[in-house]
Formats: C-alpha cells, structure tokens, sequence
C-alpha cells in the first residue's frame, strides 16, 4: 500500500481535516465567543469598548418579559405546530400508503405535497404574508362563506399565521419518512394481520406503527431541532416579530437585539442560551439515533 | 361472523382470476375439498396455485366464480371474517412482540366481538405452543429464534383461533432439506390429530408426494388433475403430469403411429408395439410410451410382455442403496437416453452395453407430443 | 355487527381519500396563488376583491426581473450558492470518503456527531461573530465571505450524504480492484468514483438547495454589494404600496431550481431531508 509511509492514519486525517476545521471554525468559534460576550456589556454604535459585566446579563435576559414571552411562543409553537405536522404528516403517508395503490399517482402525490420543503423559508414567508393581507385572498374566501375577515398578522394571531405556514411547509418531512417506513416494510405482515381478524385501526395502531416508532421518533426529533431555528418566515411573515414583540421567538429576539437595537452583550447571552437548548437536544437526538442504529 | 364451526367443506366454482394489463392467472378452477383432507396445490411458478390459495384467503377478489365454505358464498367477504388462517411464505411473525404476543394475536385482535378473557387466551396460548414443541419460547424476541421454532411459532399462531381451514404458501420453502423433511412427516400427523381441512401450495413434487391426501395439479391457471398421489403416480392424466411428479423424471419415449395388417402400431427405436383401443390416432401421428425408472430392468426380457431395448450405459449416479444408470440405446442421442433405477449390487459400469427391459403393461401411452396429450396405460386391461 | 365493521372502514377509508385531496389543495393553492399574482398587471395584484383568475394576463412583473435589482439578486445568489457548493462538495467528499472507508481512524461516530452538530445551531448564534470578524476581515458584503459563511452548513451536509453514499459501494469493489493490480489512487477514480457518482450528483443538488434558500446569513453579511435574492424579498415588502405583482414574479423565479430539483431527485429526498437516518 503506497500510504504507509508515516503510518496508515495520516491519508484519512488528511481528507477529513479541511471538514473538521471549517466546522470547528463555525461551531466553537461562535460558541466561544458568544460566552465571552454575553459576559460584557457592549453597544458598538456608541464607539464605547466592551465592558466586563459578569452574570448580569444573564440576569437580565431570564427575568426579561420579553425573553420568556418568546420562550412561551416558541413552546406554543414547538408543540402545536410540530404536533401538527406529525399526526397529519403520518396519517397522510399511511393513507398514501394504504390507500393509494397505482404508483404513478402515489409518485405524483408525494413530488407535490413534497414541494414546499423545497423553497427558501423566505419566500414561503414571502407567499402565506401575501395570502395573509388584510385585503387578501385568504380573508376574500372567507369573507365569502359568511365568516368574519381577520389581521392575520396581529400580536394575537400573528404566531399561528406563521404556524400554518410551517405546518404547509414541512408536514412533508414527517410525511415522507414514514412513507419511506412504511413501504418498506413486507407486505405479508399486514395480510397475516387481515388474516388473524384485526381491523385496519387494531393493524394500525398494533402492526404498523409500533414497527414505524424508531422512524417516527427521528422526524419528530428533525422537527424540533429546525423549528426552533425558526426566522425566516417569521420575520417575513409578521414583519420582525410584530407588532412590536408580541410575535418574537428567540432567535429573531436576538437578531433584534444585535442589528437593530445593538445591544450585543445581551444579543450574546440571547444566543448562547439557544445554543445551551441546542446541544441539549443534540444529546437527545444522538441516543435515539444510536438505538435505532 | 364466525361461520358454524361445522364440516368445513371448500368448494370453488368456475373460479377466474384476470389481472389489469390482461395476464389470466386462474382460469374456470372448479373443485371440491373435503373437511379433514390434506390438499396439496402442486405447479410450477405462475401456474397459478398461489393465486388460487390467495382468493381462498379473501386477498385477491375473483374476476368471476365462486367460493363456498360449507354451502356459504365467501368471496365478497374480507379476509378478516373467513376465520381461515394462512401460513406465508416469509412467515410474517410480528418482529417487535415476543413469541407469546404473535400467538395471542389473532386472539386480541378480535377481543372485542369474542370478549375471551385474558386468562383464557393465555392458557390458549400455552397450549398451542406446547403442543408445537415451543412451550419455553414464549418470552423469546422471534427475531432470536431458529429457522425451525420460527415456523413452529407461525404454525401456532395461525392455529390459535381455530380456524375452519388452515392455508400454507410454500411454508417450508425457508428451511434446509434435513429440517424440511422432518416437517412434511410431524405436520402430516398434526393434521391428523387436529382434522382440520388444509391446504398446501408446493413446487416441489415429493413434498406433495408425501404430505397430501389428495393433490391438485395445476397448469397455466387450471387444474389438469385431481387424485390421490397413489393415482397421480400411476394413472396420471396428461404427459405433463406425468413429467412433473416422480422422480427421478418418467421416460419419455417418442414414436409414431404405423399401420401393420389394417391395425395401429407403434414404431420407433427400433421397436414395433401394438395399439389397442382408440384414441383418434392414425398413421403417421407422433405420440409417445411412458415408463418409469422404477418399472425399467436392465437386463434381458422374461415375461411374455416384456419391452426390450439394446442399451449403453453412459452414466451412473449413486443414491446410496440404489443406483441410476443413463442408458443410451444405439444411434440416438442423449436425449432419447432411458433412465433406470436398479439395485446398487446389480448395477452395471459405465460404458458396459446392454439390454433394459420393461413390462408393457406398466407403460403409459401419450397419444401426442404436446404435454396436454392425453395419458392411459398401454394396455386396456 | 359484520356490517358495521365494514362501513367503519369505509368511513375511515373514504375520510382519509378526503383528506388526501384536501391537503393536496391546500398545498397548491398558496403555489397558484403567486404564479397567478405575479401574471397579473401590479394594479389588479392590489385590487379588493382578488380576482382568483387574472383579468389581464400579463409578463409586466417578469420582464421588471431582468432589468436592475431583481436581476442582480439572482444573479448574486447563483454566484454564492455555486462557489459555496463547489467548495462544500469537494471537501465533504473528501471527507466523507474517509469517514466512510477509515471509521476507526477518523474518530468514528464523535466526529461524525461533532459534525451533525452545525445543524442544530441556531444561525443566529454562528452569524453574530461572525460579522465582526469579517468585517475585521474584510469579507462583509463579498460573495466571498457570504459563500465560505455557507460552508458552515454546507460542509457538514455534503460530508454527511456523501458518507452514506459511500458506504454503498461494498469494499469488495475496491478489494477486486487491488487484486487486479490498481493502485489505491487509480481505483479511486476508475472504480469508486463512477459507482458513487449518482450520490454525488444528488448530494451537490442538495447542498446547492440550502444555499439558494438561505436567508439570515445573506441578510446580515449581505449589503449593497451581495444581495441575495431572499435578502432583497423584505426589502421590496415594506411600505404601504407594495408591487405584489412583482414580488410574486420574483418568488416564482426563485422557486424554479427548487422545483426542479425535486423533480430529479425524487429518489433521494428522504436520505436527504433525514440526514441519511432513513433511506
């Protein structure tokens, strides 16, 4: 073998390295420095340096209103609109599955409730904020049946018009996993079951989706993770967290706090918190991941 | 919902099966199976047996036909109201329960029109597995099993909830040759001791030899015979059933029809045998005599009947106790080559030329060369 | 009773058709609804009530995209979403050659789950310093600086997928070629590269996605040099008279790749979106 000359490991080290230290440069470096400065105070337009404030912020940050009225729609949001995606995303792909036989039509279907994975969140934000204009076309179909029109984009309804939107954007991810499952799996299974006398719910609740959990609990997982990224269409959609803050999710909390109010020190602690949740759920995911493997 | 645990009589009538795209896979299948018996679908792939055992179970709905159990029209009804059950092929046991769970399945399943108490369906359960061998493998994970319990599992589980008739796709198909005869032998007895009318979708012709009470033969989506295997041995009905059971294979020996003094004959190899009865054949129609290797001598004529071939050997293949001699009659190929099963002390080297004999009136005419060409023994006697 | 089991499946069966269908309009609909708008002239975009048909069928909107801004926005997303999956792809690959062939001696699955980690990160937390330190750095406002930001996910992706691809050609492959005589850099790209080359193909559509669609990095490090066309998306949407008309035809214009990249890629979407959890 030509690469034995300073041992076997050195070609493998080699390849990976550019990888590794591109990904420590994003990972540790902002981890890094957002603990130092979530520790000082710091306003750049003020042409002032850094100063040391210790624990303060985090102080402030945790007993701020603000903070935990994002914290409260972020869980509102995790729960309903992941939830959402998953109980609709699984009943779809079994309906698909079970109840769709020609396979042209089941590609079809798929490729098409598939496609707003696709697009940029922003212009998904971009899209459902026009549908939600006050005199738009959503509020026009309504008004047709005798329904009352509403501002979408309140503070009161402004976090579920952006749930909707992301439950139209990635019910498909749940969706397609478990379809993937499902199709997977023999068939012979499921006309034993019919055979032994279980109805479709006993088979279903019993047959398929105990064999579908580990699947399942990987898109459920998926989910959380990237939802609680959620801006884009956040900021597009309720135009950065309005009116005011009543809309606000942390991320686009710190966003605000850094480039607009430009209060980095508390931007800092903002984020370094988020990240706390992150590795946190990171844990999580990998256990789960390891079990199934 | 259940049908009156009664006979259990299978009837099925001009059954007819057409896929979309236009592929007929079973055609006008007509037959009759009794409480009790132990039926044996046997056929090559794509004869339609499985397709046929599929419609049975409900999970393919007939194009046309009919299918009754015990006097009652089923083919509307879902599999899940036959109270048949089915083996499959890949076993289909349940890999995240336990060996106890996928027993009790069919069980639970249908708790809720039964109302059978838990306990009792443990004690089911316990039975069934005992009376299988696996009473210790109930907390088992299936996927900890042995080729060998796995099928015993799926037997239990497809017997716990009595059903009226019992089905098996090719279930033995996953095991090794050993164990695989071992099962022919205990699933015979089994279905003896339970009386429950089964039947059985086999390829392979010894296992529907040795397991069935009665064997339907299929070809091309219809059923060419129905008989005991005693009867589909020895007076089988076409050429084709013929070449399909036994082995090893039976002896082909093409000839033509002649006429000699204003009567049939038959000529070929060198031979000229006589033709009685009618069978619309005349001169110069091919058709074909039948003998099997069990029935050929090697050795010179004795009986007054006796068929006699001049013969080389050319091959001989060891069985153990007896052997199979490949013997070439002069100026043919090794197509027309007969083969005979002798015993091992009185079998000839290879090369060494000889004679083979048999009785003409263990012989069978196939008045034809196609495999559908009617088949009857040689003489009218 | 056997009745009634029966038409409850059928209830279920026919509820679950129906849901089918309505959930098939419900995610057309918002689509037709942009290409629709962005047909229409920029006043009957605005006009109460909405036509559901456009009166006057009209490419205004599409013929403002290829003059100016809008232009310049896609024209500056293809030149980061390029550099950035050329670069991310070629190091993933790399890398996820030797995580597939070498597991023992790259770290094994930490470093795999160090990896997987950037996906978790919020951008907002990786974004912040970065902008200071490219803007010491000089790399605000460049495609540059916005196309190595991307690498931050992109890196991790590519290497991810194309472990998983490369872990499909079975070493034996490899192993024939050995034995024939190959070297290991010729079995490289005689043998391996042609039977991963699919993976590859999928895995550069992929990253390519990502960085097209990505929103807060090119916001924050963009400016009027690099705009993105999803940073030029809020831009365009405030104010009281917002010309939908063309916002819509810039959406539609940006949604083309994406469409037609799940078209081609029908087979792959599932490893993709899950990380290769689920095949």
């Amino acid at each position: 073998m030509s690469f034995s000359l300073r041992g076997p490991a050195v070609v493998p080290r080699l390849l990976v390295l550019p990888a590794v230290a591109v990904v420590a440069a994003s990972v540790i470096y902002p981890a890094g420095w957002s603990l130092w400065m979530s520790l000082h105070s710091w306003f750049p337009a003020t042409g002032t340096e850094a100063r040391w404030v210790g624990l303060e912020n985090y102080g402030d940050v945790l007993s701020s209103n603000r903070f935990w009225h994002a914290m409260k729609n972020l869980a509102y949001y995790v729960v309903v609109g992941v939830g959402v995606e998953m109980v609709l995303g699984i009943a779809l792909a079994l309906a698909l599955c079970e109840l769709v036989r020609r396979n042209w039509i089941r590609i079809t279907l798929l490729t098409l409730f598939v496609m707003p994975m696709m697009l940029a969140p922003a212009v998904v934000g971009d899209v459902w904020r026009f549908i939600y204009q006050r005199q738009g076309v959503l509020n026009h179909l309504i008004g047709s049946v005798g329904l009352p029109e509403q501002t979408w984009t309140s503070a009161s309804l402004g976090l579920w018009s952006v749930v909707v939107a992301d439950i139209w954007q990635w019910t498909a991810l749940p969706l397609l996993i478990v379809f993937a499952g499902r199709v997977a799996l023999p068939e012979s299974l499921f006309e034993a079951a019919r055979l032994d006398g279980a109805s479709w719910w006993y088979r279903t609740t019993r047959v398929t989706l105990p064999m579908l959990k580990n699947l399942i609990i990987i898109a459920l997982l998926l989910r959380v993770m990237d939802s609680y990224k959620l801006i884009d269409s956040l900021f597009i959609i309720t135009n950065q967290g309005g009116p005011g803050t009543s809309n606000e999710l942390p991320g686009l909390l710190a966003y605000v706090t850094a480039f607009q109010d430009f209060d980095i020190g508390t931007a800092a602690t903002v984020t370094w918190l988020l990240g706390l949740i992150a590795l946190v759920l990171m844990r999580l995911f990998w256990v789960a991941f390891r079990r199934r493997a | 919902m259940k049908a009156a645990n009664g006979t259990g009589r299978i009837e099925l009538r001009d059954l007819t099966k057409e896929f979309p795209g236009g592929t007929v896979a079973v055609r006008d299948v007509t037959l009759t199976i009794e409480p009790g018996e132990l039926m044996v679908f046997l056929g090559p792939s794509g004869c339609g047996k499985t397709t046929t055992l599929r419609m049975i179970a409900g999970l393919e709905q007939p194009t046309s036909g009919e299918i009754l159990l015990d006097g009652v029209s089923i083919q509307h009804r879902p599999p899940e109201q036959r109270n048949i059950s089915m083996v499959f092929q890949d076993l289909a046991l349940y890999p995240h329960m336990t060996v106890r769970s996928n027993i009790a399945f069919p069980l639970r399943a249908r708790r809720r029109e039964t109302k059978l108490p838990a306990a009792e369906i443990q004690q089911r359960v316990g039975d069934r597995a005992r009376m299988l061998g696996i009473g210790e493998l109930l907390e088992r994970r299936v996927s900890q099993l042995s080729g060998g319990q796995r099928q015993r599992v799926a037997l239990a589980r497809a017997l716990v909830r009595e059903p009226v008739a019992f089905l098996m796709d090719e279930a033995f198909a996953s095991l090794d040759a050993v164990l695989r005869r071992e099962f022919w032998t205990e699933f015979k007895r089994f279905q003896r001791r339970t009386g429950r009318l089964m039947i059985h979708v086999t390829h392979d012709q010894e296992e529907a030899m040795m397991m069935a009470d009665r064997i339907a033969v299929f070809s091309d989506g219809g059923i060419v015979q129905v008989d005991t295997p005693d009867a589909v041995f020895h007076r089988p009905v076409s050429r084709y059933v013929a070449g399909f059971v036994g082995s090893p294979p039976m002896n082909v020996l093409p000839l033509t029809a002649a006429e000699r003094d204003g009567k049939l004959v038959a000529r070929g190899l060198g031979l000229e045998l006589p033709l009685d009865g009618d069978d619309g054949l005349r001169p110069g129609d091919e058709l074909a005599l039948g003998v099997r290797p069990q029935r050929v001598r090697w050795g010179a004529a004795r009986e007054s009947d006796d068929v006699e071939i001049p013969a080389e050997v050319t091959l001989v293949e060891s069985l153990g106790a007896h052997k199979i001699l490949s013997c070439r009659p002069p100026e043919t190929t090794a197509a027309s080559e007969l083969r005979v099963v002798v015993d091992e002390d009185e079998a000839p080297a290879e090369g060494t030329s000889g004679r083979v004999c048999f009785r003409l009136a263990h012989a069978l005419l196939f008045a034809g060369s196609h495999p559908t060409a009617p088949a009857r023994p040689w003489r009218h006697d | 009773m056997k009745a009634a089991g029966r038409d409850r499946w059928r209830l279920v069966r026919w509820l679950l058709s129906v849901g089918l269908v309505v959930y098939g309009i419900f995610v057309i609909f918002p689509f037709y609804w942009t290409i629709n708008t962005s047909l229409k002239p920029s006043a009957e975009a605005l006009a109460q009530p909405p036509t559901l048909v456009p009166k006057d069928l009209t490419g205004d909107s599409y013929s403002w995209l290829t003059d100016g801004q809008a232009l310049g926005a896609l024209a500056d997303s293809l030149i980061v979403t390029v550099t950035a999956t050329v670069l991310a792809v070629l190091i993933g690959a790399m890398a996820g050659y030797a995580f597939a062939r070498w597991p023992r001696e790259t770290g094994g699955e930490e470093v795999a789950f160090f990896l997987l980690s950037t996906r978790i990160f919020p951008p907002v937390a990786i974004v912040l310093p970065i902008y200071f330190a490219f803007d010491d750095l000089g790399l605000l406002d460049t495609h540059l600086g916005l196309a190595l930001l991307y690498l931050s996910f992109g890196i991790p992706l590519a290497t991810w997928l194309m472990r998983s691809f490369f872990n499909e050609v079975p070493r034996s492959y490899e192993e024939a070629a050995y034995l024939d005589g190959y070297g290991k850099l010729e079995t490289f790209f005689k043998v391996t590269l042609p039977l991963v080359a699919p993976g590859i193909v999928a895995t550069t559509i992929l990253t390519a996605l990502f960085c097209w669609n990505e929103f807060l990095f090119a916001l924050v490090i963009g400016g009027d040099n690099v705009q993105t066309y999803t940073a030029l998306i809020p831009n365009l949407a405030v104010g009281f008279q917002v010309d939908w008309a063309r916002i819509t035809a810039l959406s539609v214009a940006a949604m083309v790749p994406p469409v037609i990249a799940v078209i081609w890629l029908r087979k792959h979407l599932v490893r993709g979106m899950s990380l290769g959890a689920a095949k």
